[in-house]
């Protein structure tokens, strides 16, 4: 036993760069694998096909967490992503999707959760410019592959221009968004005046409108173009 | 066209940290709708990785799945059959009493999930290290197997206050304001800094906390004796256990405690078993030893290693052991205790 002293790393260094002897080596991240995803969803299709009932609990069990995690990056409120979520599994089980779609189960409710969390943004964005533009309300299946990436970097925007707000108005907005305090509470808790919590979310509202009315444009574009 | 993206690249895309380059890429790469599947995928990993709201589903699963089994679904009027962004169903657009229905119930969920709502939480997972830049400007570097949680807001006046399990290094800056940065770990051990560079690890049974730079202030509490405090000095480490007795002891190059950040591993006359808990700690990868009596064994030296296998394998050498992949664990088989 006792006690082994090496003097210094670049004798121990050395024996990481042979090729190190291990019956199956752990496997390398970088290479491709020819199947694109491991079809993990095997199982629920299996379900789907024996008891639609028991392949939907599954499905919900399976997705709804990351899928409301990724609404309410957009949303900006825990109600409204849950919401949303949940009427993208009812439409789901309503029109007896699995039988009709081609993709895997999660490719298409990511796309269905994202379009309707952005026909959400867009809507709020419009709301009061009354402009509201209908035909570019995407349905549950309709972005292109150029979309996807847009739709992701929408939500980093969103994210940013929330983050850059100052301290109290992302507090007060944050409040009244994520945690639904009327003003009313948020003025008490915040030792603000009721018309100055106002005039903070309004503020705060428009500086995310500004910051992203832009950015969505080039959406807009994008979708006259197609 | 592109042929494969690493998961790595899609991520960077999602933190919003991927250069334009490997935007064109990953554009170019989508094209073939079979990339599409491997992007949700990923998209579904970071998801996963990088929660937003508690773990909790409310009873939105039980109201889902009494939804499917009713017999006559276009008739629930508790749950309408598509969100239409202009069908006027979100509160601001409602009756005042709908929303003050809804106000009550956002209320209800701001409180059960009131831990989600004003922290951040950033987690890392097995072998993963991730450096964090706070609002303040301080950074943190997480070390693998950790988490912190952050206030989303703070008021001007107050202590920057964070909280962590694992490991991590932080750099703290000074305020204008000379406001008070605390790292909480468990119950019994905080840090109070101004200004300065340290590090904390908060695993198994005890708490280390070593520093760099400045100043910092020890706050732990000791089994009978109530609240007590120790103030560190640049090289000092201190080391609290779970009854909370402290060891203070002087680290020459305390840059041993941050050598993670380089992948490296650091051990000072370490017995093989604390090296194995430490892999476990940081990989989660478990190691079985054939013979009880190699855990004794004591190490020093520095390693670097990028994985749990590359520092396994150096051990190995060291001590003609053999090393074996077990599912996703290892065993040490020493010769002596295996018939050959």
């Amino acid at each position: 036993m006792g006690t082994v002293i090496f003097q210094n790393y670049i004798v121990l260094q050395q024996p990481l760069h042979h090729p190190v002897s291990i019956a199956s080596p752990l496997p390398v991240q970088d290479t491709p694998c020819p199947n694109p995803v491991r079809d993990d969803e095997h199982l629920i299709r299996l379900a789907f096909a024996t008891d639609p009932v028991a392949g939907c609990e599954l499905l919900f069990r399976r997705y709804y967490a990351p899928l409301r995690n990724h609404a309410v990056r957009f949303v900006y409120s825990r109600q409204i992503a849950e919401d949303l979520v949940s009427d993208v599994f009812c439409t789901f089980w309503d029109n007896k999707l699995h039988e009709q779609i081609t993709t895997s189960y999660r490719a298409y409710l990511f796309k269905a959760v994202r379009n309707r969390a952005h026909n959400y943004v867009l809507w709020e964005l419009k709301k009061d410019s009354n402009g509201a533009e209908e035909g570019l309300l995407l349905t549950d299946s309709s972005p292109g592959p150029d979309a996807t990436l847009l739709l992701d970097e929408l939500r980093m925007r969103l994210d940013q221009s929330i983050q850059n707000l100052p301290n109290q108005s992302r507090k007060v907005f944050l409040l009244s968004r994520l945690e639904g305090k009327s003003y009313r509470e948020i003025a008490d808790q915040t030792n603000l005046s009721v018309r100055t919590v106002e005039v903070h979310i309004r503020k705060a509202l428009s500086t995310i409108r500004q910051a992203l009315n832009n950015e969505w444009m080039l959406l807009f574009i994008f979708y006259w173009l197609h | 066209m592109t042929e494969h993206i690493p998961e790595q690249t899609l991520f960077a895309f999602f933190d919003g940290r991927a250069t334009s380059l490997q935007r064109k890429l990953i554009e170019d790469w989508l094209q073939n709708p079979a990339n599409e599947e491997i992007y949700y995928a990923a998209l579904e990993a970071w998801e996963r990785q990088h929660p937003q709201l508690n773990e909790d589903t409310g009873d939105a699963r039980e109201r889902f799945f009494s939804y499917l089994r009713e017999p006559s679904r276009n008739a629930n009027p508790a749950f309408p059959q598509q969100v239409q962004p202009n069908a006027s169903r979100f509160w601001w657009q409602r009756g005042l009493m709908a929303a003050s229905v809804t106000i009550a119930l956002l209320t209800g969920l701001g409180f059960l999930f009131r831990d989600s709502i004003r922290y951040q939480h950033f987690a890392t997972d097995f072998g993963e290290t991730r450096s964090i830049q706070l609002e303040d400007g301080s950074r943190v570097t997480l070390n693998a197997n950790s988490e912190l949680k952050v206030p989303r807001w703070s008021d001007e006046n107050d202590n920057r206050e964070v909280w962590l399990t694992g490991e991590a290094e932080f750099v703290v800056t000074h305020t204008k304001d000379h406001r008070r940065f605390v790292v909480r770990t468990r119950d019994n051990l905080s840090v109070d800094v101004l200004g300065t560079v340290f590090s904390v690890n908060d695993r198994g049974s005890k708490a280390t906390v070593s520093l760099l730079k400045g100043k910092v202030n020890v706050r732990y509490t000791e089994a009978g004796f109530g609240q007590k405090q120790i103030i560190l000095k640049p090289g000092n480490v201190v080391t609290v256990n779970e009854k909370g007795n402290v060891a203070l002891t002087d680290q020459t190059d305390p840059e041993v405690f941050s050598s993670w950040k380089k992948g490296q591993f650091v051990f000072n006359n370490s017995s093989l078993s604390e090296i194995m808990q430490l892999i476990h700690d940081n990989y989660g990868v478990t190691v079985r030893l054939t013979d009880p009596a190699l855990g004794q064994k004591r190490v020093s030296g520095t390693f670097t290693a990028q994985n749990a296998q590359e520092l396994l394998s150096v051990l190995a050498q060291m001590y003609s052991l053999k090393l074996e992949p077990d599912n996703d664990n290892f065993i040490l088989i020493s010769p002596q205790s295996t018939p050959i």
